[in-house]
């Protein structure tokens, strides 16, 4: 009889033991996905001229996983050609470019051209010629991020 | 046999069940670390008087990066010149570096800026006229990180 009841008790604990040990999701303490990106809370604006054929970067820091918004917000100079486009992209510094792993061709405006999610870690925007320009030109342009 | 001795074999079965039953594997790998070297960048170009450049690198490892200026001529085929040139390392920020360390430094054979434990992300190296130079320097940096 005792050696019965001991059969079960130990039956018991070590299906108790095994079931728990086995299940990943048998942890008290759980976590949230962490994969929603954080909104863009920074906006940076910048400008610099821009030469035929010419190219600048621009770095940025975001401290987490988060939109990135990049506005090509105007171009200003003498003789400038109708339905001028500059590239603007978003990359990594690397060497003494930024490497743009997304770039397109975009006019100015108020909506940004260019979005995606990042981070975290060290972006930048880079922004060229795209082979319409007759003459240096001032580029101005916006980031946000998070 | 026993009761007694039934259940401490029963007992050894069980544990040798979940012992098998919670492996995720019957196979076994051995640990596959493996140990990269140190990689080592060049930043070269021409430095001219009042001017800055940079150059960006990725740390992929938490380690030790060292700098060092290697050398400093007037053209590619030229005498050596010991100008000291501001030498800085930092990360990529705006349109520029920003320092977390620098020193006026001339040409030499051992790292004159060194960071023992870099955090893996993106820095920069620059170099700049401290306000010495009367000509174009062509200069030579010798980077070396995880």
């Amino acid at each position: 009889m005792f050696a019965s009841r001991l059969l079960c008790v130990l039956a018991c604990v070590v299906g108790t033991v095994c079931l728990t040990a086995c299940d990943k999701n048998a942890s008290t303490s759980t976590t949230s996905p962490s994969s929603l990106p954080a909104d863009a809370t920074i906006n940076e604006s910048f400008s610099s001229a821009l030469n035929v054929n010419g190219t600048f970067f621009y770095s940025f820091s975001m401290a987490q996983f988060g939109s990135v918004a990049i506005t090509l917000t105007n171009i200003s100079g003498s003789d400038l050609p109708d339905g001028l486009t500059l590239n603007v992209g978003i990359g990594r510094p690397t060497g003494t470019t930024c490497t743009p792993s997304l770039s397109l061709a975009a006019s100015p405006g108020d909506t940004p051209q260019v979005t995606g999610d990042y981070g975290p870690g060290i972006f930048c925007v880079v922004i060229s010629d795209s082979g319409l320009l007759t003459a240096p030109v001032k580029v101005d342009a916006s980031v946000a991020h998070s | 046999m026993t009761a007694i001795t039934r259940v401490r074999m029963l007992a050894v079965a069980l544990a040798g069940l979940v012992a098998v039953g919670c492996g995720k594997s019957s196979t076994t790998t051995s640990p596959s670390t493996t140990t990269t070297g140190p990689s080592t960048e060049y930043f070269t170009g021409t430095l001219s008087p009042t001017t800055s450049s940079f150059y960006s690198f990725t740390v992929t490892n938490q380690g030790a990066v060292s700098v060092t200026l290697a050398s400093e001529t007037t053209a590619k085929v030229g005498p050596a010149v010991s100008s000291p040139i501001a030498l800085g390392l930092g990360v990529p920020i705006g349109f520029g570096c920003s320092l977390s360390s620098s020193a006026d430094v001339s040409p030499g054979l051992s790292a004159q800026l060194t960071n023992p434990s870099s955090a893996a992300g993106i820095y920069c190296v620059s170099v700049a006229d401290p306000g010495t130079l009367s000509a174009d320097v062509i200069f030579v940096v010798r980077i070396v990180h995880t």
